[in-house]
């Protein structure tokens, strides 16, 4: 199948000319229409800026990216960024059914009552449809963070960038966000691209992970995931394949370089 | 069961102390005053005020009054907030306005506004046109420096979630930035209705045209004693108003402001 999303080596680099703080050295990576792929690194390695660069929220210093052949310069039409800071992301002056049109009612002349429909579909689908009327600091932190994600699909994207959206919710609450992610790209199609720094977390929702090196950031490796699907939240993570490669990534992670 | 609100109960019972000290503070002016404590004729009587108060707000000149003020006041308010917001958000956001106005802002920022007003009535005369001038100017700066300060400090992330879902300059302003920002931009129009208030209060009296200031002089002037108190009180019971209704809708706009 084609790439969806082509990486070639991009580099960012911060700072005065005089100082330069490198923060990714070069990122190759191709994600294929449909994939899930997690990017996982030590924390501070960059990982959150090369999705960002991906997202076309932050400009390149060297390479570039391609999305279904073209350059990314700025946030491209399709592709959704989901932030980790979800009390952060939602607008308080809003109402949750207000957040989640906000992403998509200035884009087509929809009428007030597809806007409307269109809400509820996607609240629905993450299981709030009853609190559309209610405001995002009237709901507990995993439930804000499906109101993000209501948002995020109601905009329609062919990709999905998922900045450590389940490292601010306690951990029952974060399983229960796997599950719904895992549904939701069961039922849509999409393309998933998730930054983050758990392991276990990794290896249960993606087909492919990619291991980046301390800062500045490069590829260590690309380790494709064996690991069954259907994913079951207790049993998956007792498949030898599950704790292989998670024994694996961790002991990479963990070595001192 | 008693038919009063239990929330209403508890403000009642807030501000009891402090009512009660302004209470006491009245009673001895009066007692003063009638026992001859203090000069008669030039210190404030409360009863004579209150008498003269109930007088001057039945009195023809009362209506036109508060309606010069208020009208005044409201004109060049509005015009100021307007303005302040539009410009704030273009210097807050855009780099290249905020060089170009900044050294401009700075220049204007620190005149004490009355010290405009001679020159104002020179260029505009004693009418409205001066009076809308002095109160737009006064009432302009906060207005213009909180927009500024609030549209730089708004959370990165929402701009970027302006941006993820491709918003567009115009949108990411009035859907995103400025409701972003108002918490700050109110405070600001806050200091300006006060500024504004004093602003119309002054010029009404150095030009003694219209308004409470002018019916305010015109009793000093006259040695009207108690009516020159009747109308300072029905100043500051404007001023009051106005803080209030401010207030009101402060809790209105950016009910969700405390509670993220």
């Amino acid at each position: 199948m084609a790439d969806l999303l082509d990486v070639q080596g991009v580099g960012k680099t911060f700072g005065a000319p005089a100082e330069p703080v490198v923060a990714i050295r070069s990122v190759d990576l191709r994600v294929a229409q449909g994939e899930f792929v997690s990017i996982v690194g030590p924390s501070g390695c960059g990982k959150s800026t090369l999705l960002q660069i991906i997202a076309g929220l932050l400009p390149a210093s060297t390479g570039d990216v391609h999305l279904e052949g073209r350059a990314v310069v700025a946030p491209p039409e399709g592709v959704v960024y989901l932030f980790q800071q979800y009390s952060r992301s939602l607008l308080p002056w809003l109402t949750v059914e207000r957040n989640v049109s906000f992403g998509f009612s200035h884009l087509n002349g929809a009428s007030a009552r597809e806007v409307e429909e269109r809400c509820i579909h996607h609240l629905d689908m993450v299981g709030l449809a009853d609190f559309r009327k209610r405001y995002p600091w009237e709901l507990s932190g995993g439930m804000q963070q499906r109101v993000a994600i209501a948002r995020a699909l109601a905009a329609q994207p062919r990709v999905l960038l998922l900045d450590e959206p389940f490292s601010s919710v306690d951990a029952l609450t974060r399983l229960e966000l796997h599950g719904l992610i895992l549904e939701l790209w069961g039922k849509t199609g999409l393309t998933i691209l998730l930054v983050t720094h758990d392991v276990e977390e990794a290896v249960y929702l993606s087909d492919r992970i990619v291991l980046l090196t301390r800062r500045p950031a490069q590829v260590a490796e690309v380790f494709a995931n064996a690991l069954p699907r259907p994913r079951r939240p207790v049993e998956s993570r007792e498949d030898p394949r599950f704790l292989g490669l998670r024994h694996e990534l961790l002991t990479r992670l963990l070595k001192p370089e | 069961m008693s038919a009063v609100p239990a929330a209403f109960r508890h403000r009642a019972a807030a501000l009891a102390p402090g009512l009660a000290f302004i209470a006491s503070w009245i009673a001895v002016l009066e007692v003063a005053a009638r026992y001859g404590w203090m000069n008669r004729i030039f210190s404030p009587f409360p009863s004579a005020i209150a008498a003269r108060l109930a007088d001057v707000v039945a009195s023809p000149e009362f209506p036109q009054a508060l309606g010069a003020t208020v009208g005044m006041l409201a004109v060049g308010y509005l015009l100021a907030c307007t303005a302040g917001v539009l410009l704030g958000l273009g210097m807050g956001y855009h780099r290249p306005t905020y060089a170009l106005l900044e050294p401009t802002l700075e220049l204007l920022r620190p005149i004490p506004k009355p010290a405009l007003l001679p020159p104002l009535i020179l260029l505009l005369g004693l009418g409205a046109p001066m009076k809308i001038a002095i109160v737009f100017l006064g009432a302009l700066f906060p207005v213009l420096i909180n927009t500024i300060q609030g549209v730089r400090t708004v959370d990165p992330v929402l701009v970027d979630v302006a941006r993820t879902f491709r918003q567009g300059t115009l949108k990411t302003v009035f859907r995103m930035i400025l409701p972003a920002s108002l918490p700050m931009i109110l405070a600001g129009m806050r200091v300006s209705l006060g500024l504004g208030l004093i602003l119309v209060t002054l010029s009404e009296m150095l030009t003694g045209s219209q308004g409470l200031g002018a019916q305010l002089v015109d009793a000093q002037r006259a040695f009207r004693v108690q009516d020159m108190y009747a109308w300072t009180v029905v100043l500051a019971l404007l001023g009051l108003a106005l803080a209030l209704s401010f207030d009101a809708l402060e809790r209105r706009l950016i009910f969700w402001s405390s509670r993220r």
